[in-house]
């Protein structure tokens, strides 16, 4: 069985495929639609926020990963499996090492060299990495994955190894792949020393390496042909896997989304990204096209209905995982009170009978919200007997509203004043919970994984104050890294600057101004927003603040927020006290340009005591 | 240029009998004058790297105590070059003994100045004090101040490793600024971290480090927590050093350092013994933060160490 990791977690590890070996993400992986459609032999483009699984489908599709992999449809999977992959990997920190190269005194295509060159070696140095895992006693113990195998004595290995680095123009003193892959390494380091020479003498007439001007895709296309000739399989595929090219310079990511048009028929571009990137421009015909030149998979969901089949199959692996069959998340985190008269599971009607929670929230909402008490009198609903009328009269006029005047009763006091008494148990429940986590793998083990094992050690129901607390703690950190995320907007800073305006502007619809049965809870960016606020609003979908309202097919991949809708992060829900719904939409500048009261926060410092 | 460091030199600081340069930074907060005040007798020649930008609060004060010690006084606008700090004066010391007080630098300023002294010819074989003058306890701000650069403290601390695929490890001088250390370890995705929690004279310090820093700490292993004493930098010193050694192994390092600027320092030199592999980060907040005094307790610690010519 398929371990998943539900204790509390280090800070940093498990929550980011990145961290983990190809192994550990195997043990743990659930196959989805995405993880097939990537095994196909189609060019693809993974689009998410972080936390949304991008790095952990790519690992996948490494045979170290596909090794271990044991799971009900793995044999088939390896059985169909096309193409042998190298992974490539991109952090914040290596980033930074390209953007010294900005600064230098050089010629900008020089630079461009330089930049492409690290990659290009890094990219070579990986695909030497697979190559030699293909050579390994690892690989042979899998019977499914035999025929990847490079069988060979040690004559043939170093035969092999000379080609490649001929090929490469390496120096191959001692004929192994791990010497190649070293000499891949230093060229790095050689490049990094001509960068310090260059910052410390700011002479530009000295000559780079001659490496750095060798184009990749030649390199490894020249790889590949020896490698695939040695074998004996001249039509074997490869596939190359760029995770978060969100971090490489632009030139890079412009260059490997051209590459998708490549002749080169062996090799298939596996790439991962964020969803907005401002350099990569889809109208222009020369451009690659989604759905022509790559297949673009989305991992993030508009809609919380359609997250929900992955947290429920989620859900199912992580309890398993704890010796529980069939766990019913209800049973282990309740019903959530937005389900109360809208679940699918429960009988609609009998929730609004009289003297129910939801009955008492109506009712509450009446004495405190004279604007409320005319809605409910203009429309002739008798409270006493909300249960008693057709489905349909009770869905157009009291269903639809039951989310908004429950945030609304919770959040107005009978004095008329904002505020809630007590600690509001609304973002609890099951499908509460995993709407909050947006269907993201990393948001949904870190909230939902140590709740699930307070619940295999005590066999109760997690309390809803238990369960009040993790999600706050969750947003709290979230906002944390928001904050971190240099942003500028006009005359003020910080990404949650913005959000907090556009948060709440959205509180005041929702809970202040005069009852609505549909207050605005999406927003549209309209031509008047400026280029700063776009920038920004880019950022907070990379982060996953923010998530794009797609419509209709169309490229997921955003160059251009003019025009998209979107809505704030559920997982912010708590923070600005909203109701869980994705309603009409108001044009951004119109919401910046207003002023509205930033619902007050609880202490920051006491939060995580209580 | 090779670093290493002596048990003797320990004791090193007020007690050495004459430093050939004192380098101060004159800024707004008052107790930016303790260690020159301490020093200035005892050196030879003196500058002090003036933030004119930000002439508020103490900075007229301070501007006139530095006048009076004999201080050079230099506009500082966050711009470096050779010159900056060079010995002015004929016959230069072989080798020159150097203290630099960041207590009231930036972290680039702080990085900048260490940066030169370690890689200039200038100071070959020279002896190298850093000194550091806590600040009274003054209560955090209760609110997420955003950021506005999270990078590098310099480019010649961003590292550069020969190993983009390996893990990253974060060593944390943890601060009380809000949510600004778990932000900042998101934000990088390191891999795993070791936390460094400040302990001084005043215990409200590490309490409120704690507290604020409460999310953080309650998911860290316990053997990847630290409390390092303010006072005594060379034990955290070898302690970080020893930490970062064994992570060497496995992956990159990077130096976070929220809290108290002596972190700062100790994480730039780690990064000038170990070379590449160790890159030194800042995360600063908008500029328009309120400045804010800081008034020395008094105490005074330092931090010595030798630099070898190749």
């Amino acid at each position: 069985m398929s371990q998943v990791r539900t204790d509390t977690p280090a800070l940093f590890e498990s929550l980011n495929a990145r961290l983990l070996t190809s192994e550990q993400v195997a043990s743990s992986f659930v196959p989805t639609p995405a993880f097939f459609d990537l095994l196909k032999l189609n060019h693809n483009v993974v689009i998410g926020p972080r936390g949304s699984g991008k790095t952990t489908l790519l690992k996948m599709l490494q045979l170290p990963a596909l090794r271990s992999w044991n799971h009900i449809s793995s044999e088939q999977v390896l059985d169909g499996l096309q193409f042998v992959s190298a992974f490539i990997p991109t952090d914040i920190a290596w980033k930074q090492q390209w953007d010294l190269i900005d600064d230098l005194p050089l010629r900008e295509n020089l630079k461009e060299q330089l930049k492409n060159s690290i990659f290009a070696s890094h990219t070579l140095r990986a695909l030497v990495e697979s190559i030699r895992f293909r050579t390994s006693d690892k690989l042979a113990e899998r019977d499914s994955l035999h025929r990847f195998v490079i069988s060979g004595n040690k004559t043939q290995e170093a035969e092999l190894c000379k080609l490649l680095a001929s090929a490469l123009g390496t120096r191959c003193d001692l004929p192994s792949l791990a010497y190649l892959e070293l000499q891949l390494r230093a060229r790095n380091s050689e490049i990094g020393e001509y960068i310090n020479f260059v910052r410390a003498t700011d002479r530009t007439d000295h000559d780079p390496p001659e490496f750095v001007y060798k184009t990749m895709l030649d390199s490894v296309s020249l790889v590949i042909e020896i490698v695939n000739e040695f074998c004996g399989m001249p039509d074997q595929k490869w596939a190359l896997l760029f995770d978060e090219l969100e971090l490489a310079p632009s030139e890079i990511r412009k260059n490997l989304l051209s590459d998708t048009r490549s002749t080169d028929s062996r090799i298939v571009f596996k790439l991962s990204i964020s969803p907005y990137s401002n350099d990569l421009t889809f109208t222009n015909p020369v451009v690659p096209a989604a759905d022509h030149d790559f297949i673009p998979i989305n991992l993030w969901y508009s809609h919380k209905e359609e997250a929900r089949p992955f947290c429920y199959s989620l859900f199912d692996q992580m309890s398993q995982s704890l010796g529980f069959a069939n766990l019913d998340p209800d049973v282990v985190f309740s019903q959530s009170e937005f389900d109360l008269g809208n679940s699918p599971r429960l009988d609609h009607a009998a929730a609004y009978a009289k003297g129910t929670p939801l009955y008492h929230r109506f009712r509450k909402l009446i004495s405190k919200d004279p604007t409320f008490a005319r809605y409910i009198e203009q429309r002739k609903i008798n409270i006493q007997m909300m249960d008693k009328m057709s489905e349909k009269q009770r869905a157009s006029k009291v269903r639809k509203v039951t989310n908004i005047v429950s945030v609304r009763e919770a959040w107005r006091r009978e004095d008329g004043q904002l505020g809630s008494k007590r600690k509001p148990s609304l973002y609890t429940g099951a499908s509460t919970l995993f709407a909050i986590t947006e269907g993201n793998p990393r948001t949904f083990i870190g909230i939902v994984g140590p709740l699930l094992k307070e619940y295999a050690k005590t066999g109760r129901t997690i309390k809803a104050t238990k369960q009040s607390s993790a999600i706050l703690q969750a947003c709290t950190r979230f906002r944390s890294l928001l904050s971190t995320i240099p942003a500028s907007t006009a005359n003020e800073t910080g990404l949650n600057h913005l959000l907090d305006k556009i948060g709440s502007f959205f509180f005041s619809r929702v809970v202040v101004e005069p009852f609505s049965s549909d207050p605005p809870t999406t927003f549209i960016v309209d031509e008047n927003v400026s280029s700063e606020v776009k920038d920004a609003l880019g950022k907070a979908l990379n982060a996953g603040a923010i998530v794009f309202m797609q419509s209709n097919p169309g490229n997921p991949l955003l160059d251009d927020l003019k025009g998209k809708r979107f809505r704030l992060s559920y997982l912010l829900a708590p923070h600005y006290k909203l109701p869980l719904l994705a309603n009409k939409s108001r044009a951004l500048s119109n919401i910046l340009n207003q002023r509205v009261q930033v619902p007050t926060t609880p202490d920051l410092f006491t939060e995580y005591t209580s | 240029m090779r670093i290493s460091f002596a048990e003797e030199f320990k004791t090193l600081g007020t007690d050495t009998l004459l430093y050939d340069h004192l380098v101060c930074a004159l800024g707004f907060e008052s107790r930016c004058t303790n260690v020159a005040k301490m020093l200035a007798s005892q050196s030879h020649v003196k500058t002090a790297l003036a933030f004119t930008d930000r002439n508020t609060l103490s900075f007229p004060k301070n501007e006139a105590i530095f006048s009076d010690l004999g201080f050079e006084t230099i506009s500082w606008m966050d711009r470096f070059s050779d010159q900056t700090i060079a010995w002015r004066l004929p016959d230069p010391p072989q080798p020159i003994q150097v203290a630099v007080d960041v207590t009231s630098m930036t972290r680039k300023m702080a990085a900048l100045v260490l940066n030169h002294i370690c890689n200039s010819s200038e100071f070959q074989g020279a002896k190298v004090t850093i000194f550091y003058s806590p600040a009274k306890y003054v209560p955090p701000k209760k609110v997420m101040v955003p950021v506005s650069v999270v990078g590098p403290v310099i480019p010649e601390y961003a590292g550069w490793t020969a190993y983009p695929e390996r893990a990253s490890f974060a060593l944390l001088g943890l601060g009380y600024e809000y949510g600004r250390a778990i932000g900042a370890l998101d934000y990088l995705d390191v891999s795993d971290t070791w936390a460094f929690i400040p302990t001084g004279t005043d215990p409200r310090f590490e309490t409120k480090v704690n507290q604020v820093n409460a999310n953080l700490l309650s998911v860290l292993d316990r053997a990847h927590k630290f409390s390092y004493p303010v006072l005594d930098p060379y034990d955290t010193f070898i302690q970080m050093r020893s930490l970062a050694e064994g992570l060497l192994s496995r992956g990159r390092v990077i130096v976070l350092p929220f809290g108290p600027k002596l972190f700062s320092a100790l994480g730039v030199i780690l990064a000038e013994y170990f070379g590449k592999e160790v890159s030194v980060w800042r995360v600063s907040a908008t500029t328009d933060e309120a400045p804010a005094d800081r008034v020395a307790t008094g105490d005074v610690t330092s931090f010595t160490f030798q630099l070898d010519a190749d």
